[in-house]
C-alpha cells in the first residue's frame, strides 16, 4: 500500500475501533491495582510501557504481557526483563516495515509483523505480506497467520504463499484467520505437514477426492470383488436391460 | 490369465521407487452372484499410490482364488493430473483408468478411458466436470468404443466428514445409460468409513446399489478393512451381486499418518459475538482454566465435558489472541497444541478466531 492510502485506512481503523492506540486509553496502573499488584511491581513495568508508547512503538502488547506476567507470578525483575524483550522485537518489527517516505503502519501491523519475525519469517517476507495486503487489517491479519502456519510446522515459502493467496482470493479478514485451523484440519486428517505445505505451494487447497478421475461408468463391481466362478457372475456380454 | 499376472508382477515387483503408498492386503470376499450362485474366495491385494500436488497415480491388484478352486485376477490403474488457472480456484486437466479382470480359462475384459477435467475448487467444496473416450472389451472378446460425460460435487463437512455426488452418462454402441451416486464419510480417530448408494438409468438399469465400507487403523501399518453391499451389472458383462468382504491391509509405505490426531484447540463460532473454545486436556485435573489477553488474563473456569474435553464460550471478535490454560498451580497448553516461549520460562499459544 501507498502511504496515503496507509494514513486513511490508518485513520479509518482507529475510527472503527480496530486500532486500540496502543496503552494510551488503558489504565495500565489501574488494570494492575485490580488485580492486586503493588506500586512495586507496577512501577518498573509501568516505566516499560512509557518507554514504548515514548519510543513510537504498540504499548498495547507491552501492558498486555505485564498483566500477563503478574497472572503468572512472575518476579517483577524478570517481567521486566519480558517487557525490554518485546520492545526490541516490536522494534525489529517497525524496522522490517520501514519503506523511506512512507508514514510507520498502523501499531496491530507492527506487533503482526513482531510476531512474524519471532516465528521465523524474514524481514523480506514480512515486509511484502504487508504491502500486498488490501487493508492494515488484512496486512496484520496475514502477519499473524503467517506466523501461526509457521508455528504449525509449515515452511516460510509456503506460509507466505498461503497468506498471499488468500489476499488475491479476497478472503476478508475474518476468513483470514481461519487459515491455520484449515491446515491443522488436514493434518488432523492425516495429511503430513510437508504434502500440505506442497499443495500450498503448488496452488491446491483440498485434497483430490477419490472421483476426481476415472470419468465414465459409476456403478460396478468394487475392486476386489471377483468375477464367479465356474463363470457364474458374467453374463453375455454387453447387453442390454 | 498372463495379463493379470503380469500387472499383479508389476505392483508387486516393480515398485515403489517413488510410491507414497504401497500395501498389501490379505483378505477374503463372499459373492452371490445375480444368478443366485455363491462364490467364496481367498484374495491378495496389491495397491501402489503415488501423488505430487495435483497429480495422482493409483494402481490396484488383486489375485482371488475360490474354495472351488479356480482363480480370478483383477487390476485397474487411475491417473489425474489437475493444474490451477489463475488464482480463483479453477483448474483444468486430465484424467484416465482403466481396469482388467482376467478370469481361469481364458475370460478377460478390460476397460480403458481418458479425457479432460474442468474442476472448481474452494476450501471446502469441489465441482469436477469431465469428459472421456475410450473402449472396453467384453467377456465375449469384442471390443466397442465408448464416451461419457460426468459431474461430481465434492463437500468437506465440519469434523471430518465429507460427502460427494455425482452423476455420469455414458454411450457406447448401441447401449446408453445414466449412473448417479451419493456418499458420505467419515474419519474419527482411528476409524473411517462410508456408505455410497447409486442408482441407474436407460440400459442396463436394475435395482439401485449400495455399499458400506469401514477400516480401522490398528497400528500404523495395519489397518483392518470390512465392506459390504450390492453393485450393478458393468457393460463388460459382469452381472449384478452382493458382496461381503474383509481383510487386513499391511502399509509398506504409507503417505501419511493414518491416525487422525484429536484437535488440541477446536474454536466453533457460536454468534457474532461469541466463539466456543472446545479444549482437550488429558492429565488428570480437578478444574481447568484459561486466560488471556482478551480479558488482562483474569482465569475463567472451563467445563468439563469428560474424556479430557473442556468447553467454554467466550465473547471474542475475529481476531488474534495469546492465551494459556491454568491447571492447578501450573500454566499449560491444550493437548497437541505448539506454544511458544511466553518470556517468563512458560508456555503461551496464539489463538486465531475467524468470523466461522
Amino acid at each position: 500500500m501507498n502511504g496515503a492510502r496507509w494514513v486513511v485506512a490508518l485513520a479509518l481503523a482507529m475510527r472503527m475501533g480496530l486500532v486500540p492506540l496502543a496503552a494510551q486509553e488503558r489504565d495500565v496502573r489501574r488494570e494492575l491495582a485490580e488485580r492486586g499488584a503493588p506500586a512495586a511491581f507496577a512501577d518498573p513495568v509501568l516505566a516499560q510501557v512509557e518507554a514504548t508508547r515514548a519510543a513510537g512503538l504498540p504499548a498495547g502488547p507491552v501492558a498486555d504481557k505485564a498483566l500477563e506476567g503478574w497472572a503468572k507470578h512472575v518476579p517483577m525483575q524478570r517481567v521486566v526483563m519480558a517487557l525490554e524483550q518485546l520492545r526490541t522485537r516490536l522494534e525489529a518489527g517497525r524496522a522490517a516495515l520501514a519503506v523511506p517516505g512512507r508514514p510507520t503502519p498502523p501499531e496491530p501491523v507492527v506487533t503482526a509483523a513482531a510476531e512474524a519475525l519471532a516465528q521465523g519469517l524474514d524481514g523480506d517476507d514480512v515486509r511484502q505480506l504487508a504491502a500486498d495486503a488490501p487493508s492494515p487489517e488484512a496486512g496484520a491479519a496475514g502477519l499473524m497467520v503467517a506466523a501461526s502456519l509457521r508455528a504449525q510446522g509449515l515452511e516460510q515459502a509456503a506460509a507466505v504463499r498461503a497468506v498471499q493467496d488468500g489476499y488475491r482470493r479476497g478472503l476478508e479478514t475474518a476468513q483470514l484467520y481461519e487459515l491455520p485451523s484449515a491446515v491443522a484440519d488436514l493434518t488432523r486428517r492425516g495429511m503430513a505437514v510437508t504434502d500440505v505445505a506442497r499443495r500450498i505451494m503448488e496452488g491446491g487447497g483440498l485434497p483430490l477426492p477419490p472421483t476426481a478421475g476415472a470419468p465414465g461408468q459409476a456403478g460396478g463391481r468394487p475392486g476386489g470383488v471377483p468375477p464367479g466362478p465356474g463363470g457364474q457372475g458374467q453374463g453375455t456380454g454387453k447387453r442390454r436391460k | 490369465m498372463r495379463l493379470g499376472a503380469a500387472l499383479c508382477a508389476l505392483l508387486a515387483g516393480a515398485p515403489p521407487l517413488g510410491a507414497q503408498d504401497a500395501s498389501l492386503l490379505l483378505g477374503a470376499s463372499h459373492v452371490r452372484y445375480a444368478d443366485s450362485l455363491n462364490g467364496t474366495a481367498g484374495a491378495l491385494g496389491v495397491h501402489l499410490g503415488l501423488g505430487r500436488g495435483l497429480r495422482a497415480l493409483t494402481l490396484d491388484g488383486t489375485s482371488s482364488r475360490f474354495t472351488s478352486g479356480e482363480w480370478a485376477v483383477q487390476g485397474s490403474g487411475q491417473v489425474t493430473a489437475l493444474w490451477p488457472i489463475g488464482s480463483r480456484g479453477v483448474l483444468i486437466g486430465l484424467a484416465g483408468g482403466g481396469a482388467v479382470n482376467d478370469f481361469q480359462d481364458g475370460i478377460a475384459s478390460g476397460t480403458a478411458a481418458g479425457g479432460p477435467l474442468l474442476a472448481f475448487r474452494t476450501r471446502r467444496a469441489q465441482i469436477v466436470v469431465g469428459a472421456s473416450g475410450g473402449a472396453f472389451r467384453t467377456i465375449d472378446g469384442l471390443w466397442s468404443p465408448i464416451a461419457s460425460g460426468s459431474v461430481r460435487g465434492y463437500w468437506a463437512l465440519a469434523r471430518g466428514v465429507t460427502i460427494d455426488a455425482g452423476a455420469s452418462g455414458s454411450l457406447a454402441d448401441s447401449v446408453r445409460f445414466a449412473d448417479f451416486t451419493g456418499q458420505i464419510r467419515f474419519a474419527v480417530s482411528r476409524l473411517r468409513g462410508g456408505l455410497l448408494v447409486g442408482a441407474r438409468a436407460g440400459d442396463l438399469a436394475d435395482r439401485p446399489w449400495w455399499s458400506a465400507d469401514l477400516a480401522w487403523d490398528v497400528a500404523t501399518p495395519v489397518t483392518l478393512e470390512a465392506s459390504a453391499g450390492r453393485y450393478p451389472q458393468d457393460i463388460t458383462g459382469f452381472t449384478d451381486g452382493v458382496y461381503a468382504q474383509g481383510g487386513l491391509r499391511i502399509y509398506a509405505l504409507r503417505r501419511s499418518t493414518p491416525l487422525a490426531r484429536p484437535a488440541g484447540l477446536v474454536v466453533e463460532r457460536v454468534d457474532a459475538r461469541h466463539v466456543r473454545l472446545r479444549i482437550r486436556y488429558r492429565r488428570a485435573v480437578e478444574t481447568l482454566q484459561i486466560a488471556g489477553d482478551w480479558n488482562g488474563w483474569m482465569p475463567t473456569r472451563l467445563t468439563p465435558r469428560g474424556s479430557g474435553e473442556w468447553v467454554i464460550e467466550l465473547a471474542l471478535a475475529p481476531g488474534s489472541y495469546q492465551y494459556a490454560l491454568v491447571a492447578g498451580d501450573d500454566w499449560v497448553l491444550p493437548d497437541g497444541v505448539v506454544g511458544v516461549d511466553d518470556g517468563f520460562g512458560g508456555p503461551v499459544a496464539r489463538l486465531l478466531v475467524g468470523g466461522g
